[in-house]
C-alpha cells in the first residue's frame, strides 16, 4: 500500500470496570477502499467503532484516526458517523434533523441546501422533505435518514454501525451501490456487519470473534485461506481455531476480568497489508505494544 | 457560537412539533397556582365574630367585614373555645381588644386581616380615630403565616420544580434515544451543548414566567406591591437555576427514573426549607442550610418585591447569589458532559 491507512489501532485495550471486552486490536483502514467489520453481535464492533469516531476512550493501546491521536478533536469535522441506534430527533421533520446536524457540522446554510436534496437521494428518502416529523417514519426510513446525517457534509472518512439492519433487500442493494460509488469517489468506509452477504462486498473484511481480532483480508483471500466454499464457512474456520487457540492457553474465552494490560494474553492479529497476499492464518502472537 | 445557537434552534423547533408539552408548561403551573389560591382562601368567607361591648361605629364598621354576633362574654368564650366563632372582640377605653382562637395561622390572619380592613375603612369614611388594636390568643402564638407571605415562595417553587423537570429530562431523553452519542462525536464542545440548552429553554421559560406571572396577578389574584419588571427578572433567575441544576442532574444521570430520584434529594429538601415553614425557632444548621440553597434565596427576593415593593438595591445580594449558583451549575454541568463515555 502506498498510502497511509486512514485509521490505525495498534494493541488496543478497552475495559469496562473489571472486565475487559477488548483484547489488543491491531487493525488498518486503507484508504479510499470499504473495510468490512465483521462478527457476531456482543463481540466488540460497536465498541471498536465507538473508540475510532471518539465516543469512547481506550483503555491502554494507540488509535490514529487522519493522522490525529483519538479521540479525535480536530478532524471531527471530516467523520461521518452512523451510530447502531437511530439517534434522531423523532419531534423534528427530516429536513429540520438534517440542517441540525450539518451546522454543527460547520456547513453553511448554501452548503445545506445544495447537499440536503443529493444526499437524501442517495439514500432514496427524496420524497420525505414534508412537514410529517420523523416519529411518524418506518424504521427503514429512520435507518436511512440516520445513513444521510453521516453522509451530509461529505466526511472524508464514514464510519457506519450496522447500516443496512432493519433495511428490505431493495433498500439494502441500493445502498450498497451507493457506498461503491462513495468509495470509487475516494471515501473510505468502515462498515460493521453480522451479515455475510454484505461482508462480501467489502474490499477488505476484518472479523471479530470475543474482542479480538481473529482475520484480516480481502473476502477473496479469507475463504482461499481457509479453503472454504463461502465466507460464513470460513469465518466459522477461523472463529473455531481462536477458539482451539483460546483453550490452548488454558483460558476460557471470553472472560476478561483477570487480564488486564494483557501482557501475558498475546492478541492474535493478521497486521499485513490487507491487500499483500500473506495468509491471515500466519499470525503471529505477539506480545506488548511492539508497534509502537 | 453558531453551534450553540443551531442547539436552541432545535429547541425551539422540538417546541413547535408537540404542542402538548407547550400547553402543559404554560396551563400546569397556572392550574396548580389556582388551586393553591383556591386551597388557602375559599374557607369561610367571613370570619365570624362575637361583640362584647363594642360600641356602635366600630360594630357596624366590623359587621361590614365580618358575621357579627353579640353574645354575653361567658357564651362567646365557650363559642370561641368549641371553634363556633373566629374572635371575640371587646372595647376598653381606646382599645379593642381581640381574643382569637389562634391554632390556624391562616384563620387567624384571616381574621384579623378582616377586623383591621374594617377599622381602617371606619376611621377614612367616618374621619374617627382608629382605635388601637390588642391581639390575644386563646391557642397558639402570633407566629402566624398567611397566603400572602406565602403566594410568592410558591410561584417561585412551582417555576423551579417545572424548569428542573424539562431540563433534566431533556439530555437523559438524549441520552437514552442515542442522540447524546451523536452529539458527542460531531465537533460541538460540551459547553456550546449546554449553552444551546440555556439559550433553547431560557427564551421558552422567559415567555413562560411572563404568562404564568401575569395569570397570577391579575387572573387568581396574588398580592404584587413591586415592579413586574423586578418580579420576572427575579422568576427567571430562579429558573436560570433550576435550569442549569437540571442539566447537570441529566448529565449525571443515566435514566428519567434516577432524575425524579435526584429532584427528589435536590430540589424537596429545598422546597420545605425555603420559607414555606417559619424557620425562628429552628435549629442553626437548619437555618444554615436553607442560606445555602437557592430556592431561599429567590423565595426570599420574590417576597421582598411582591411583599413589600422592594427593589434592586434591596434583592441585589439575592440575585447575586442565585448567578453565582447559576454559573456553578452551569460549569458543573460543562464537565459532566466532559466525561465522554457515553455508557
Amino acid at each position: 500500500m502506498a498510502t497511509q491507512p486512514l485509521v490505525e489501532l495498534r494493541d488496543v485495550h478497552l475495559s469496562y470496570g473489571r472486565t475487559e471486552v477488548l483484547h489488543g486490536i491491531d487493525i488498518d483502514v486503507p484508504a479510499g477502499q470499504i473495510t468490512g467489520l465483521l462478527g457476531p453481535s456482543g463481540h466488540g464492533k460497536t465498541t471498536l467503532v465507538n473508540l475510532i469516531v471518539g465516543a469512547l476512550v481506550a483503555t491502554s493501546g494507540a488509535i490514529t484516526v487522519l493522522g490525529e491521536t483519538a479521540p479525535p478533536r480536530k478532524v471531527k469535522p471530516s467523520i461521518g458517523y452512523m451510530p447502531q441506534s437511530d439517534a434522531l430527533y423523532d419531534d423534528l421533520t427530516a429536513t429540520q434533523n438534517l440542517r441540525f446536524f450539518g451546522s454543527l457540522y460547520g456547513m453553511s446554510r448554501k452548503d445545506m441546501d445544495q447537499a440536503i436534496p443529493t444526499t437524501l437521494e442517495t439514500v432514496c428518502l427524496q420524497e420525505e422533505m414534508g412537514r410529517k416529523t420523523v416519529g411518524a417514519f418506518s424504521g427503514g426510513m429512520k435507518r436511512r435518514l440516520s445513513l444521510a446525517i453521516a453522509l451530509l457534509h461529505s466526511p472524508r472518512l464514514l464510519v457506519l454501525d450496522e447500516p443496512t439492519v432493519g433495511l428490505d433487500p431493495v433498500h439494502r442493494v441500493r445502498l450498497w451501490t451507493a457506498f461503491r460509488r462513495l468509495a470509487a469517489a475516494g471515501s473510505t468506509l468502515l462498515i460493521t456487519t453480522h451479515v455475510m452477504d454484505e461482508a462480501v462486498n467489502c474490499d477488505d473484511l476484518v472479523m471479530i470473534h470475543e474482542g479480538r481480532v481473529i482475520a484480516q483480508g480481502s473476502p477473496a483471500q479469507l475463504i482461499a485461506t481457509a479453503g472454504t466454499a463461502t465466507l460464513e464457512e470460513a469465518f466459522l474456520d477461523y472463529e473455531a481455531r481462536a477458539e482451539a487457540e483460546v483453550h490452548a492457553r488454558g483460558e476460557t474465552p471470553g472472560d476478561g476480568p483477570a487480564v488486564t494490560g494483557m501482557a501475558s494474553a498475546p492478541g492474535t492479529t493478521s497486521t499485513t497489508s490487507p491487500t499483500s497476499t500473506t495468509s491471515p492464518t500466519s499470525r503471529k502472537t505477539k506480545k506488548g505494544k511492539h508497534h509502537a | 457560537m453558531r453551534n450553540t445557537f443551531a442547539q436552541a434552534k432545535r429547541i425551539w423547533q422540538q417546541f413547535s412539533h408537540d404542542p402538548r408539552t407547550v400547553v402543559m408548561f404554560i396551563v400546569a403551573p397556572i392550574l396548580v397556582l389556582w388551586l393553591f389560591s383556591a386551597m388557602l382562601s375559599t374557607t369561610p368567607g367571613e370570619p365570624r365574630l362575637a361583640l362584647v361591648g363594642v360600641p356602635g361605629p366600630v360594630a357596624t364598621a366590623l359587621d361590614g367585614v365580618a358575621e357579627v354576633t353579640t353574645p354575653a362574654l361567658a357564651d362567646a368564650e365557650s363559642q370561641l373555645a368549641s371553634r363556633d366563632i373566629e374572635a371575640i372582640v371587646s372595647m376598653s377605653g381606646t382599645t379593642l381588644t381581640v381574643e382569637v382562637e389562634g391554632t390556624n395561622a391562616g384563620t387567624t390572619a384571616r381574621t384579623l386581616a378582616a377586623i383591621q380592613s374594617g377599622l381602617k375603612d371606619m376611621a377614612s369614611t367616618q374621619a374617627s380615630t382608629m382605635p388601637a388594636l390588642d391581639v390575644t390568643y386563646l391557642h397558639g402564638s402570633s407566629s402566624w403565616t398567611g397566603f400572602d407571605y406565602l403566594g410568592p415562595v410558591f410561584i417561585g417553587i412551582f417555576i423551579f420544580v417545572f424548569v428542573f423537570i424539562t431540563a433534566g429530562m431533556s439530555l437523559v431523553t438524549e441520552r437514552t434515544g442515542g442522540t447524546m452519542e451523536r452529539l458527542l462525536v460531531t465537533p460541538i464542545k460540551a459547553w456550546q451543548l449546554v449553552a444551546g440548552y440555556c439559550l433553547g429553554f431560557g427564551v421558552v421559560t422567559i415567555i413562560q414566567a411572563g404568562i404564568v406571572l401575569w395569570a397570577s396577578i391579575t387572573l387568581i389574584g396574588f398580592p404584587n406591591e413591586g415592579n413586574i419588571a423586578m418580579v420576572i427578572l427575579t422568576t427567571f433567575s430562579m429558573a436560570m437555576v433550576s435550569m442549569t441544576l437540571g442539566l447537570l442532574v441529566s448529565g449525571l444521570a443515566r435514566t428519567a427514573f434516577q432524575v425524579i430520584q435526584l429532584m427528589i434529594l435536590l430540589v424537596v429538601p429545598q422546597i420545605l426549607l425555603s420559607g414555606i415553614f417559619d424557620l425562628t425557632n429552628a435549629p442553626t444548621w437548619m437555618k444554615v442550610l436553607s442560606v445555602c440553597f437557592p430556592i431561599s434565596h429567590g423565595a426570599d427576593a420574590l417576597r421582598a418585591v411582591m411583599l413589600r415593593g422592594q427593589g434592586f438595591a434591596d434583592i441585589g445580594v439575592n440575585l447575586g447569589i442565585l448567578w453565582c449558583f447559576i454559573i456553578a451549575f452551569f460549569a458543573l454541568a460543562c464537565l459532566s458532559f466532559r466525561s465522554r463515555r457515553t455508557r
